[in-house]
């Protein structure tokens, strides 16, 4: 199965590579994005507002990026997932779609401090929280999208999913970005880092168990 | 160092009503980065004496506002926690103003009030959010203290209670009673 | 009469503890007094929730292990979903009416119907929302196959989030809301014996009778639809 699992992992990369649309047009969401609230706000000195914006954005960006993880409709896919076995085809869809949104967060975090300041938020605890929290989001909403795109390709109700599930993990992330700000207590971001690894785990491990089921039609 | 400001800041907006001692302690509040160390000591000793007058000079007794916040400035302070604070700030500050004579001034101060009122000036903006929201917390725990729900006295005992319990069974009956017919019907339905 | 004894008991047990739960003398402390007979209906009411969402997320793991099996009938196996379906129903309702009367009782203990940035309030009103859009889910899914299959995952994601947001969360948090120390439910009230007579069955009754409410609504969907299907 890992044979398997790295096979369609560089397969979903040259897709990516082949077509480069889809990057293209979440890069250019992000950065008008991040260039419109420059415009309004030119700088930003309260870490709360920064570390709210941020997560706001990070939310839609992240959402737009599994709207395009499944679509099984382009057909020329089809006959190969029906090969492959399914627990492969999951696992390589979440690590692709966790690198993918770790680079657009990394990419977001590196022009959010660009333009708009960093509101005195120290770099390296707030990334290592960013990027656990990438992970599990990221992971959540292939499963979600995995549930969406089984039932008639229905974008509407992948953010019914995925909005209320993805509200606990943003809650951890924002109060982990919270703590940043108090550069004395490095053993609770690590703790807090810690507790978004295992919520990202528990979500591969379900996702994992239970997408078998889903494709038995 | 502005980032002491933010606890006096947070501290001040809420004791609007005292607004000549918020006053007072503002004029003093203005600290200038090119400083040296032990001059900065000696600035932060001065807020910190400013800080306890303004306690001590408040009744804090009769103001239930007032008393929280007090009750809560003494609790941040436990003991438990400026042993943690203590050790990191010690070492920011020392790395911060790169003095001996500054780190000699901090070892040098004796007794445990010097050392929380020091701590409290010096505390780093996370800490003053989290001492925000522990305020809010102690406001509204405040005000609840004096809306106080009376415990039963006999006559309410003889009288009304029965009359309420009467009502909340009745609702009940209607309730268990409804279940029952439903399950009734259900169950001619099936067969 | 031998299969539903359990009914009669929860309703012995509730009229036991509307009664006597209102009229026993209670321990008195500042602010609380009287209010703390809350704990006979909030606190219960939110363990007959967890409770009933546990039941719903067993039948939705025994509907997935049992239609992968060749020998299964559609009617057994789709019974596992109705069963599902029914609990997590019931258990939205019984969570609405632990959060309304928490938020009585924060009006006489706070002075208000909902305190700022409260994190227990929070994880309790987010765990509604996710198990409310359980139910946008099941409405926008026709078949049938295919709605418990998708139901019974989404629900396992909706219980592990739920446990996080209420478990987790308020013991990492300051919180107003009793127990933000150690045990998110009742650390701060000594919970003496008076109230310990009372408490243990009002939990027993109020998780009875949200199980006899979820059964009613399990055999009213099976008759639905077995009328639809079968005739």
């Amino acid at each position: 199965m890992f044979a398997e699992f790295k096979a369609l992992l560089r397969l979903e990369f040259q897709q990516e590579l082949k077509n480069l649309n889809g990057l293209f047009a979440h890069l250019l969401y992000l950065v008008a994005s991040i260039f419109i609230i420059y415009l309004g706000v030119k700088k930003i000195h309260d870490p709360t507002m920064w570390i709210a914006l941020f997560w706001i954005l990070q939310l839609f960006v992240a959402l737009n990026a599994a709207t395009k993880s499944f679509n099984y409709s382009k057909g020329r896919d089809l006959y190969l997932y029906t090969l492959t076995s399914p627990r492969a085809q999951i696992l390589s869809k979440i690590t692709f779609n966790s690198l993918y949104m770790i680079g657009m967060t990394i990419i977001g975090l590196a022009l959010f401090r660009f333009l708009i300041g960093d509101a005195n938020i120290p770099f390296i605890p707030f990334s290592l929280i960013a990027i656990a929290g990438t992970g599990a989001l990221a992971s959540l909403l292939t499963m979600m999208a995995a549930i969406s795109f089984k039932v008639e390709n229905n974008y509407t109700l992948l953010a019914i999913l995925s909005l209320p599930l993805m509200i606990p993990i943003l809650v951890l992330l924002i109060n982990g970005s919270k703590l940043c700000l108090d550069v004395s207590s490095w053993e609770q971001i690590l703790f807090q880092v810690l507790i978004l690894i295992v919520l990202n785990i528990a979500n591969i491990t379900l996702s994992y168990i239970l997408f078998p089921y889903l494709c038995r039609e | 160092m502005g980032k002491g400001k933010y606890f006096l800041i947070i501290l001040f907006t809420v004791l609007q009503w005292q607004k000549s001692f918020a006053d007072d302690v503002f004029r003093g509040m203005h600290i200038d980065n090119s400083l040296d160390a032990k001059s900065k000591v000696y600035l932060v000793k001065d807020l910190l004496h400013k800080t306890q007058a303004l306690f001590s000079n408040l009744d804090s007794t009769n103001h239930p506002i007032i008393s929280s916040i007090y009750d809560l400035y003494i609790d941040s302070l436990s003991a438990k926690s400026v042993l943690n604070l203590y050790p990191s700030i010690h070492k920011g500050l020392a790395e911060d103003y790169k003095n001996e004579a500054f780190v000699t001034e901090l070892n040098a101060i004796t007794g445990e009030k010097e050392i929380r009122n020091f701590i409290v000036n010096h505390f780093e903006i996370g800490q003053a959010l989290k001492f925000n929201q522990a305020i809010q917390l102690r406001l509204i725990k405040s005000h609840a203290s004096s809306v106080e729900v009376d415990m039963m006295d006999p006559m309410y005992k003889q009288g009304k209670l029965y009359v309420v319990i009467g009502v909340i069974l009745t609702i009940f009956t209607v309730l268990i009673l409804t279940l029952i017919r439903l399950e009734k019907k259900i169950n001619q339905l099936s067969h | 009469m031998a299969k539903n004894w359990w009914k009669i008991l929860s309703v012995i047990i509730l009229i036991y503890v509307l009664t006597v739960g209102l009229i026993i003398e209670v321990p008195s402390l500042d602010v609380l007094n009287e209010t703390i007979r809350n704990l006979f209906f909030h606190v219960p009411m939110w363990f007959a929730m967890i409770f009933i969402f546990l039941g719903g997320l067993i039948k939705g793991i025994q509907y997935l292990h049992h239609s992968n099996k060749e020998n299964a009938s559609l009617e057994d196996v789709l019974a596992f979903d109705h069963k599902s379906n029914a609990m997590i129903r019931t258990g939205i309702v019984f969570g609405f009416c632990g959060l309304f009367t928490g938020m009585f009782w924060a009006n006489y203990t706070w002075g208000t119907y909902w305190p700022d940035d409260d994190p227990k309030l929070h994880g309790s009103a987010i765990s509604l929302l996710i198990y409310i859009a359980y139910l946008l889910l099941r409405n926008s899914i026709k078949d049938e196959e295919n709605k418990a299959k998708i139901a019974a995952i989404y629900s396992i994601f909706a219980f592990v989030m739920m446990l996080v947001f209420i478990g987790y969360y308020p013991r990492t948090q300051d919180s107003l809301h009793p127990g933000a120390e150690g045990n998110p439910g009742f650390n701060n009230y000594d919970l003496d014996n008076t109230l310990k007579l009372i408490f243990y069955p009002a939990v027993l009754g109020w998780t009875l009778l949200a199980f006899w409410i979820a059964s009613i609504k399990y055999k009213f969907y099976r008759i639905k639809w077995e009328k639809e299907n079968i005739s």
